[in-house]
């Protein structure tokens, strides 16, 4: 399960059916600075994504994002468009309760298809 | 005032021909005697200079006046009011005076803990440079022979600065107030290297792997630092966020396409590149002009914006 330990990779993007098949922990890598563990965590979920901080406005838009994995600092998920960092999601993660993450780095995959890496954060932080 | 080097003692050379006749400078202002090691006190601030005086400094003097570091900002103020809008004297000259003491301004508003006056002063310089080009549009190619070709980050973000308004001045009608905008953002476009260790970034052997994620944060980290500033516009805020992106998707933070990338950081990435490998590197020697014009040529609509490509090298080549 783990990668040769003595070897600094950096984590491929891999195709989103094979990685989203996966259970259990993630492989970690000599060069992984990560306070905690991520565990695949493969879901659709409820969004309500605020508008990037640049566009000044309060709109929050409706949608569906796919997660990829988690850890007890953030969370990583796919979605079909750019993300910016530090903009706002609130998750439906557990029923209707919602969890506010901000992003911290988004990378395009393809075409409509981004993957984000977010963390938990107080709602009104 | 034992000054043997003014510039290591904290005193900035002010060349005496940006001195104005009886404008009077709220700063004192020191000269160095012919073979004599130290500086000594020649007007103190708030008298003015007469028309006399100032002919027998041009004339006996080595050409400069000194000013203490920290009267930096009183001499730029004085530069805003009697020098940058003096068309007596040439373009070149006024860039440069201006050019010297915001380096001096900008070392210190670095050392400070937050972005705080570096942001405040690149505001301030990128209106100054903004309205340096846009009063002698014919002259303003004459920018490029004063801008300097070392590895300070200063330098580095002058230059970019000065190369994207001669870009967009070709490209596109940019009012005034736009051009300010955009020249501040080419000012704040590498703010996040703040947070890259000093260590990595004059590295001069190879990056590993871990350095070089460190280094690839650098557009998010500016961004994110910036992009609660009410007084940056989105253009800007990109120009910091996407400078390292390609039209092809091959760049980073994102890998996001031509579409998706915010027109002021295309000119950005152009300027940033050219600039990048003119000057001298730790890790590299400074590739000739037209070499670096050929790169650009050869990846212009794969990496880089066609457009802001052939303007920067019509102006490179165009200046003799």
């Amino acid at each position: 399960m783990f990668t040769n330990a003595l070897e600094p990779v950096r984590p491929a993007l891999e195709s989103d059916q094979e990685f989203l098949a996966r259970i259990g922990p993630l492989p970690t890598t000599l060069n992984d600075a990560r306070r905690f563990p991520r565990f695949y965590f493969e879901r659709r979920v409820r969004a309500a994504i605020h508008a990037p901080r640049h566009c000044r406005g309060h709109e929050v838009r409706e949608a569906v994002v796919r997660t990829r994995d988690l850890s007890r600092g953030g969370i990583n998920l796919l979605h079909t468009e750019q993300l910016f960092p530090r903009q706002r999601l609130d998750l439906a993660l557990h029923g209707d309760a919602l969890q506010t993450v901000e992003v911290v780095w988004c990378r395009r995959l393809q075409a409509n298809r981004y993957v984000a890496g977010c963390r938990f954060v107080e709602a009104s932080a | 005032m034992n000054a043997d080097s003014p510039q290591q003692s904290g005193y900035l050379p002010v060349a005496t021909a940006t001195l104005c006749p009886d404008a009077v400078m709220d700063c004192d202002l020191f000269v160095r005697h012919q073979g004599a090691p130290s500086l000594v006190l020649y007007r103190r601030a708030g008298l003015p200079v007469t028309e006399a005086e100032l002919q027998r400094l041009h004339s006996e003097g080595d050409g400069r006046v000194y000013i203490r570091f920290q009267e930096a900002e009183n001499y730029h103020a004085y530069l805003r009011e009697h020098v940058l809008r003096n068309e007596r004297l040439p373009l070149a000259a006024r860039m440069a005076a201006l050019r010297d003491v915001m380096r001096v301004m900008f070392q210190e508003a670095s050392a400070a803990p937050t972005g705080n006056p570096v942001i405040r002063l690149s505001i301030d310089f990128g209106r100054d440079l903004a309205d340096l080009v846009s009063q002698s549009p014919d002259e303003a190619q004459d920018l490029l022979r004063v801008l300097e070709h070392d590895y300070y980050t200063f330098t580095h973000v002058c230059n970019v600065s000065v190369y994207c308004l001669l870009v967009a001045r070709r490209m596109a009608t940019l009012d005034t107030l736009e051009l300010a905008e955009l020249a501040t953002g080419a000012l704040l476009h590498d703010l996040g290297k703040r947070h890259v260790p000093r260590h990595v970034l004059n590295k001069p052997d190879k990056l590993t792997d871990a350095e070089w994620e460190l280094v690839r944060r650098h557009p998010g980290d500016g961004y994110s630092e910036l992009v609660d500033r009410p007084e940056l516009s989105e253009g800007q805020l990109m120009m910091v966020y996407q400078h390292h992106e390609h039209l092809d998707g091959s760049g980073y933070p994102t890998g996001v396409l031509n579409d998706e990338i915010h027109p002021w950081a295309k000119v950005c990435t152009v300027a940033d590149v050219f600039d990048a490998l003119t000057c001298q590197r730790p890790y590299r020697r400074a590739v000739p002009a037209a070499e670096v014009c050929d790169y650009l040529r050869q990846r212009a609509s794969t990496w880089f914006d066609a457009g802001a490509v052939s303007c920067l090298v019509d102006q490179i080549h165009a200046t003799p």
